[in-house]
């Protein structure tokens, strides 16, 4: 026999196909959902259905958008010469944040992991080489994450491209602002000496 | 809560929830061991680094019975194999395959010395060997004896079809299992253990594995002890292994 009605043990089911989302979590999210009013789960399936209809990847880029290209492969104010290149298309937001970085981007859309299967083939690196083989770009700043995956892919991609001309940079790993030098750890410790600067 | 402390390598991570990590160790005192590290994935974690593929650490947990994920207490680092992932793709690719084939193919809560010692002697020695083509011949090293170490590794020695000796100057021949048959009781059919990859395999029992990334061991032969290795690890997990795929495309320099 089901727990509750059909239709809401088939919501809290969808809900839990959602990550980081277990059986408890989904079962309070549908009964909050039950209790809403309907113009409330009305905009909630309307946002749902714009982003699934309207949202595509830029042709350029591979960032999420709703034109293509991007805003931000179209922005004049933006150098075309250097492209930063993120896993995903989260991590702009991150570099945007700072409000220091003005060139262009280009998500890879994953990161090289064996063990999970994921090969280059995987990745969205041959708009890339198509980007870098157009002749503009000065620099390619690889900007994957700092684990031993980003590392493999940053790896990769820089002996791939090398050959094509580009100055090709890997965004720095050390100490993060605020933390405290007495809980770094060695690999921390040794990548933060390592990049040091010049003051 | 009984709390648990040992050495252990870090073998691989999935995300849990906003912030935590599902990780899997290979402990040395109570083999493998699989347990949920809280806020490991947020940028301050007090894990840092601690958690990377085949990083060994000094690991603290509590446990209960019946449960099966222990909760990760502290975890310092001893020896990050981080420096040497950083390599080369090629590098970071062979340490995987190292990690899902410990993960996949080593039973929970069995502790093993001998095989924890050999991950330590593999990472060693990969780390002395910079050369591309010593990686592959050390990864038949480690993989042929993992095997021997977890009791999949056939005695070539002997047909275990009559029971009587192979000699050391005459071909053996493996069945789809793994089983070694002499060239009477296989009929020839089977896979081909020749003299010189069985002169391979005894200087892989015989040396250290520093020692045995010196010799000069022909790609071909490397290539059909891996084979023959990856056919037994496959009929022993009745699955192909994903790092797998990629790992022969790069030996092959398809990639």
């Amino acid at each position: 026999m089901l727990d509750y009605a059909e239709p809401v043990t088939k919501l809290i089911d969808e809900l839990k196909r959602l990550p980081g989302i277990g059986h408890k979590s989904a079962q309070r999210l549908a009964f909050h959902l039950l209790r809403a009013d309907r113009a409330e789960t009305a905009r909630l399936i309307e946002a749902i259905t714009e982003v699934k209809e309207r949202i595509i990847l830029c042709s350029t880029c591979n960032n999420i958008t709703d034109v293509d290209p991007c805003r931000y492969c179209t922005s004049p104010g933006r150098d075309q010469g250097i492209i930063l290149v993120v896993e995903e298309p989260f991590n702009i937001v991150a570099f945007e944040k700072t409000r220091e970085y003005k060139g262009l981007y280009h998500v890879l859309h994953g990161a090289l992991s064996p063990i999970r299967g994921i090969g280059p083939d995987d990745l969205k690196i041959k708009n890339l080489l198509e980007r870098l083989r157009a002749g503009e770009v000065r620099e390619i700043i690889l900007a994957t994450n700092p684990n031993t995956e980003g590392e493999a892919t940053a790896n990769y991609l820089s002996k791939l491209m090398r050959p094509l001309g580009p100055r090709i940079t890997r965004i720095a790993m050390g100490i993060p602002v605020g933390s405290d030098l007495e809980y770094a750890d060695e690999v921390t410790m040794h990548k933060a000496l390592a990049n040091r600067h010049e003051m | 809560m009984p709390l648990q402390t040992t050495q252990a390598y870090v073998l691989r991570t999935y995300t849990l929830a906003e912030a935590d990590k599902i990780c899997v160790f290979l402990t040395r005192d109570c083999g493998k061991v699989r347990g949920v590290a809280h806020g490991a994935r947020k940028m301050k974690s007090r894990f840092g680094s601690a958690l990377e593929p085949l990083t060994e650490v000094a690991l603290t947990y509590f446990f209960k019975e019946g449960r099966e994920l222990v909760s990760v207490s502290t975890c310092d680092i001893t020896r990050s194999s981080f420096y040497i992932a950083s390599r080369s793709y090629e590098t970071a690719s062979a340490l995987a395959y190292m990690a899902e084939l410990l993960s996949e193919f080593l039973p929970d809560n069995e502790p093993n010395e001998r095989l924890y010692r050999l991950v330590m002697a593999a990472l060693a020695a990969i780390e002395a060997t910079p050369e591309a083509d010593k990686l592959w011949q050390l990864l038949r090293y480690f993989e042929t004896w993992l095997l021997r170490l977890t009791g999949y590794f056939p005695d070539l020695a002997q047909c275990a079809a009559c029971q009587t000796g192979i000699e050391k100057n005459v071909s053996a021949f493996l069945t789809v299992e793994g089983s070694p048959r002499c060239l009477h009781c296989s009929s020839g059919r089977g896979a081909v253990v020749d003299t010189e990859m069985r002169h391979v395999i005894s200087e892989i029992f015989r040396a250290h594995p520093h020692e045995f990334a010196t010799q000069l061991i022909p790609a071909k032969r490397l290539q059909q002890i891996g084979e023959m290795n990856y056919q037994i690890i496959r009929h022993a997990l009745e699955r192909d292994l994903r790092s797998r795929a990629l790992l022969k495309q790069l030996a092959l320099g398809q990639l």
